[in-house]
């Protein structure tokens, strides 16, 4: 379909305006540079900057609420209640990095840290918005190479280290998800996979081709999400990076994984006619990352490292939550997705205040500190036990929202893969007790080997924001309805 | 009686029934610095309350009684009503048993004055005053249970005053279990009068035995009369009152004597209205076995406490049977003289004791100072005591113009009455009785012959210790209780019982001048046959007729029962602790087998899974080695192995 000059800018002139929350992100990262070459050398100036370019993009996003879905710029993007939702988290994990960087203090090349992380959050709203493989490559691009820069931001040896293993691992499975794409073009004949038809060329097609180029495709997404078998990066990028880089890592690129996935998941399967069952893939992978990222989990000494196989193992759980591949499911993963940021946050939040007080991050460093910094301990369990998914704490809910979908997933369709999907997920919640836990141990059970510690100041920056988080995490479990009632309402379209 | 009078009475007679109580509560507080000053202080109270109670009896003596009623407690709903009663009965019981106990508190002085336990001692005996004037004052069975219960522990309290002694603690224990068996036939007929009446105001009882089943009134009277037995020392229940001798003389003289065992006898009185005629031919059978089974322990027993003891048995036999003949009024004069010269028995017997014991203190010798053997020819050195046990016994032995004589004739003379009736039993009580008086007779000589007559056998000792005079005060109360003997207590005439005390209690029979002749020939001719009888040493002696009933209760009653319990002991060893030792060891050994499957296989498997668990972790964790070579190998080759799975599936 040909369109005239004036109308396509025409299209361009009406898609931008809907642009507005990704619009206000780019001047944040437009007026950080420009500050910068007025030799700004504040860290607070630019945070300032950060932190109001991404309230306001999180609050557009909130006042633009488009509940019917908009395709833009030709089909490249297009503004939904699924896309919506996740833009308000990744504003709402990006706003959160920015008030734990600050809170930690003086940072090297305030400007570029700045500008990188608006622009990694930029990228994944565009990647949640995406249609077409050109925007999906694109924005994970503009997320990666963002990443990767922000990786190295300690600027040590192992910094650096980490920050290029990233990268070299992120352009290899950038490199095989293009290959898939170009396979997938050449089968269906176009970028568009939510056009229909890509799924009336792909429902002609017989041949494993699609199955190899969607596998293929997959890499990527995998790669973003730190999910099985692209999750090998996350343990030394997250042990060299900074601590707040590594809770964006874990949160928002993740979550813009995870949903993106999803998107081209319910395509490539091609809305249940596909000759090939990706549900059966996606419940493997979420098996995988599941067991190996909690097994794993368990000799770690370093809370860092540990929290790196975390998040392997809830990558595994937020694909579980997809796999029902049902509408109240993908409700459910919003929940979770909410949820998953608000308390892994909290961990990294509360981390960040042991960090800075003690210098370290090791867990048997932490012996016995309860004593001098009781607040910060009391919080960092009750986040821990929320990772576990214990009550009373929004965890659990969102645990057995996942559980539960999957069961009636099950008995739906009767597919065994769910069932042993089930059943790994809640006994490695068992087996996550042993780690997360041990870090409650340590600070409770286990006597101080080592000096007398530093008396840590309770009333700080950091152990407030932890505070307001760990409550929310309470909020969430006595009264899901305050989030479920409002995803309720969201539509899902593909 | 005005009702100014009736106020007065009251405040005196509750004045002289508190005051023995005020006695024992101040002497519990009393300092011990001031423990000389115990008996004086007690023996104070107890001669206002004597005073007391003396005003009382002259003031409510043949006038209308007064009836005190006070909300006890109220249960349910119900209002529990507490009844006192003054009357000719209790002003009379008032004032012997305030007289007897205040001559006690006096003789006790002397006799207990070295003792370390005094204060204790003066202060039970305040409290056992108390109660034993709560059962006399008593016009509800209920109040009259109250006060009997704590008689009995009081007289327990009492009999073990010398806590050292095994054998006083073996004594108490038996009075009280004796008066506990008694007790329970108590109990059990006022559970069944309050079912029956639903009160046990005396009065109220009183109107309404004539709607009620003979039948059923003989059952609860005799199983009130079971209370009776337990106190007054009725056969089968006799055998504590011997053994309670283990307890100071004093004691004895007042609660063995005078009034804790004459409660059996007023209760009867009390509750005479209950007793239907096939009851009272129970009690007067039980009370000739008594009197019979009394008098023949007296003549065989050695010991002079143990003397006076069985006399008292049989004396209280005696009254009961009195009772049977249908009025009480004899069995109580009897019980009022018997209160009175029997306490002089028994502390002039206390007197000899004393006397002796100083004798053997001085001379460092030792003898048994209460056994008649050891006796004899003692008139020389207790002149005032001879004299005064003399009286007594004379009294006792029913020898005219003494208290005795009087209130024996009238008993003898209802009983007599009865027989006249056309009761053919009552030939044969009454035959008893006067084997009884005969036999009374024959031991009272034995014990005073012994004693005071023929060659002294400790003569020697006696001269070598050179004892002093006794002192006043224990003379004293023995000489008042020896004066109190005579006939002129009772009344004008020495011949006739029926004077101003017997008149007075509630259905007097006119004398009769045959009894008076024939119980006077008869003791005449019972000293007689006694004198010759121990004077030429006889062969026949009544003694062997006597029955030791605590042997037969051991035969019949205690071997069986301890036969018994050994069995149920073995039994309780041999199955009850073997079956609960092996529930035990059962129990120990499933605990143990569970323990080992815990370790083995729970703890197995658990640990095993960690293990496993661990064992994944590190090869998956081997992965991440730090070369990002490797890492792309593996998450190709991984990829390749994904699509070659799912192809070849």
């Amino acid at each position: 379909m040909q369109l005239s000059l004036t109308d396509q800018l025409q299209w361009i002139a009406d898609s931008t305006s809907i642009l507005v929350p990704e619009l206000i992100l780019v001047a944040g990262i437009l007026s950080v540079i420009l500050l910068n070459i007025f030799r700004v050398v504040h860290f607070r100036i630019y945070g300032a900057v950060a932190i109001a370019s991404v309230t306001l993009s999180g609050l557009s996003v909130l006042l633009h609420w488009h509940t019917d879905p908009v395709s833009l710029f030709n089909h490249l993007l297009r503004a939904d209640d699924f896309s919506s939702a996740y833009k308000l988290l990744f504003a709402l994990g990006t706003l959160l990095t920015f008030l734990l960087s600050l809170s930690s203090g003086t940072s090297n090349k305030p400007a570029e840290y700045c500008s990188l992380l608006l622009t990694a959050t930029l990228g994944a709203n565009l990647l949640v918005m995406s249609t077409s493989f050109i925007m999906v490559i694109l924005s994970l691009e503009l997320i990666s190479i963002s990443t990767y820069v922000l990786a190295g931001f300690h600027f040590t040896k192992p910094g650096a280290e980490g920050s290029l293993k990233y990268f070299l691992f992120g352009s290899a499975a950038t490199a095989i998800m293009i290959y898939g794409i170009s396979l997938l073009f050449g089968l269906s004949g176009t970028l568009n996979f939510t056009s229909s038809e890509f799924v009336s060329h792909l429902i002609a097609q017989h041949s494993s081709l699609v199955m190899l180029s969607g596998f293929f495709i997959l890499a990527g997404f995998l790669f973003k999400a730190s999910a099985v078998p692209f999750h090998l990066w996350a343990p030394d990028v997250y042990e060299a990076a900074p601590l707040p880089v590594v809770a964006f890592l874990s949160v928002v690129p993740k979550l813009a994984g995870v949903a993106a996935l999803l998107k081209f998941t319910l395509a490539i399967n091609l809305f249940g006619q596909s000759f090939f069952d990706w549900q059966t893939v996606i419940a493997a992978v979420a098996i995988l990352s599941i067991v190996v990222g909690n097994l794993s989990a368990l000799a770690q000494k370093e809370a860092k490292r540990m929290m790196a196989y975390s998040s392997i193992a809830q990558a595994g759980f937020l694909m579980a939550a997809m796999a029902p591949l049902s509408l109240q499911s993908m409700q459910f993963m919003i929940f979770y997705s909410a949820v998953f940021l608000i308390m892994n946050f909290a961990v990294f939040t509360l981390l960040q205040q042991f960090e800075t007080t003690y210098k370290t991050t090791s867990i048997h460093a932490l012996a016995g500190l309860a004593k001098t910094a009781l607040i910060p301990s009391v919080l960092l369990t009750m986040a821990l036990i929320a990772l576990t998914g214990l009550p009373p704490t929004a965890g659990f809910t969102a645990k057995l929202f996942v559980f539960s979908s999957i069961w009636e997933a099950f008995t739906g369709t009767g597919k065994s893969i769910l069932l042993w999907l089930l059943l790994i997920g809640l006994l490695n919640t068992v087996i996550s007790l042993f780690f997360y836990l041990k870090i409650p141990f340590y600070l409770f059970i286990r006597a101080n080997t080592l000096t007398e510690p530093a008396s840590a100041k309770s009333f700080t920056f950091t152990n407030l924001l932890g505070l307001v988080l760990v409550i929310a995490l309470f909020v969430f479990f006595f009264y899901p309805a305050l989030l479920m009632g409002w995803l309720n309402r969201i539509n899902f379209v593909l | 009686m005005t009702a100014d009078d009736t106020f007065w009475v009251t405040r005196l007679a509750l004045a002289a029934w508190m005051l023995p109580v005020v006695s024992c509560v101040a002497l519990l507080f009393i300092p011990s610095g001031l423990k000389k000053r115990v008996p004086l202080v007690s023996s104070s109270l107890l001669f206002l309350a004597f005073i007391s109670s003396a005003f009382v009896f002259v003031s409510v003596w043949n006038n209308p009684s007064v009836v005190i009623t006070w909300n006890w407690f109220t249960f349910n709903g119900m209002e529990n009503n507490g009844q006192l009663r003054i009357d000719n009965l209790s002003a009379l019981m008032l004032v012997v048993v305030n007289f007897i106990s205040l001559l006690v508190h006096l003789f006790s002085s002397a006799y207990l004055h070295n003792d370390a336990g005094l204060k204790r001692y003066y202060a039970i005996l305040g409290f056992f005053t108390f109660a034993m004037l709560g059962i006399v004052l008593s016009d509800n069975l209920f109040v009259t249970f109250f006060f009997w219960e704590l008689v009995g522990f009081s007289s327990y309290l009492l009999i073990g005053h010398w806590r050292e002694k095994p054998e006083a603690g073996a004594a108490a224990t038996k009075a009280f279990l004796f008066n506990r068996i008694g007790d329970a036939g108590f109990l059990i007929g006022i559970g069944l009068l309050w079912a029956q009446f639903n009160s046990l105001h005396f009065e109220t009882i009183a109107k309404a035995t004539a709607a009620t089943d003979p039948a059923l009134l003989t059952w609860i009277s005799l199983l009130l009369f079971c209370g009776v037995m337990g106190k007054s020392a009725q056969f089968p229940l006799s055998t504590w009152l011997p053994d309670a001798m283990e307890g100071p003389t004093p004691v004895s003289a007042l609660i063995h004597a005078a009034t804790m065992v004459a409660a059996g006898v007023f209760l009867m009185a009390r509750i005479y209205f209950l007793f239907t005629p096939t009851a009272l031919v129970v009690v007067s059978t039980i009370g000739s076995i008594t009197a019979l089974w009394g008098a023949f322990g007296a003549l065989k027993a050695l010991d002079i406490k143990k003397i006076l003891a069985y006399s008292t048995v049989s004396q209280l036999g005696f009254m009961i049977l009195g009772m049977g003949s249908g009025s009480f009024s004899g069995s109580i004069l009897h019980l009022f003289t018997h209160a009175f010269f029997k306490a002089c028995l028994f502390l002039s017997a206390g007197t000899i004791i004393h006397y002796l014991h100083g004798v053997q203190h001085k001379t460092h010798t030792h003898f048994d100072v209460q056994d008649i053997r050891n006796m004899g020819g003692l008139r020389q050195h207790l002149p005032y005591t001879f004299f005064a046990f003399l009286i007594a016994g004379a009294s006792l032995s029913g020898v005219p113009l003494l208290s005795g004589f009087v209130s024996k004739e009238a008993i003898l003379t209802q009983l007599y009455y009865t027989t006249q009736n056309g009761n053919t039993l009552g030939w044969l009580f009454l035959c008893i009785a006067f084997i009884v008086s005969f036999l009374t007779v024959y031991y009272t000589f034995r014990m005073t012959y012994f004693i005071f007559f023929g060659h002294c056998r400790i003569a020697d000792v006696i001269q070598e210790a050179k004892a002093e005079r006794l002192p006043l005060i224990l003379t004293l109360p023995v000489s008042i209780l020896a004066a109190c003997s005579v006939w002129l207590i009772v009344s004008w005439n020495p011949s006739d019982f029926s004077g101003w005390i017997y008149n007075g209690l509630g259905n007097p029979v006119p004398h009769h001048l045959i009894i008076t002749v024939i119980s006077s020939i008869w003791v005449v001719l019972a000293f007689i046959f006694a004198y010759f009888n121990l004077r030429n040493k006889p062969r026949w002696s009544p003694i062997r007729f006597f029955p030791d009933l605590d042997v037969f209760y051991t035969v019949t009653l205690l071997k069986p029962l301890l036969q018994l319990s050994r069995y149920t002991l073995s039994f309780d060893k041999k199955w009850i602790d073997g079956s609960i030792h092996f529930a035990a060891y059962a129990q120990v050994t499933i605990a143990k087998a569970v323990m080992l499957f815990d370790r083995v296989l729970i703890d197995g498997a658990v640990n095993g899974i960690a293990r496993l668990a661990g064992g994944i972790g590190s090869i998956t964790r081997s992965l991440a080695n730090g070369k990002i070579q490797s890492y792309i190998l593996w998450a190709t080759a991984s990829l390749v192995i994904f699509i070659l799975w799912i192809l070849l599936s």
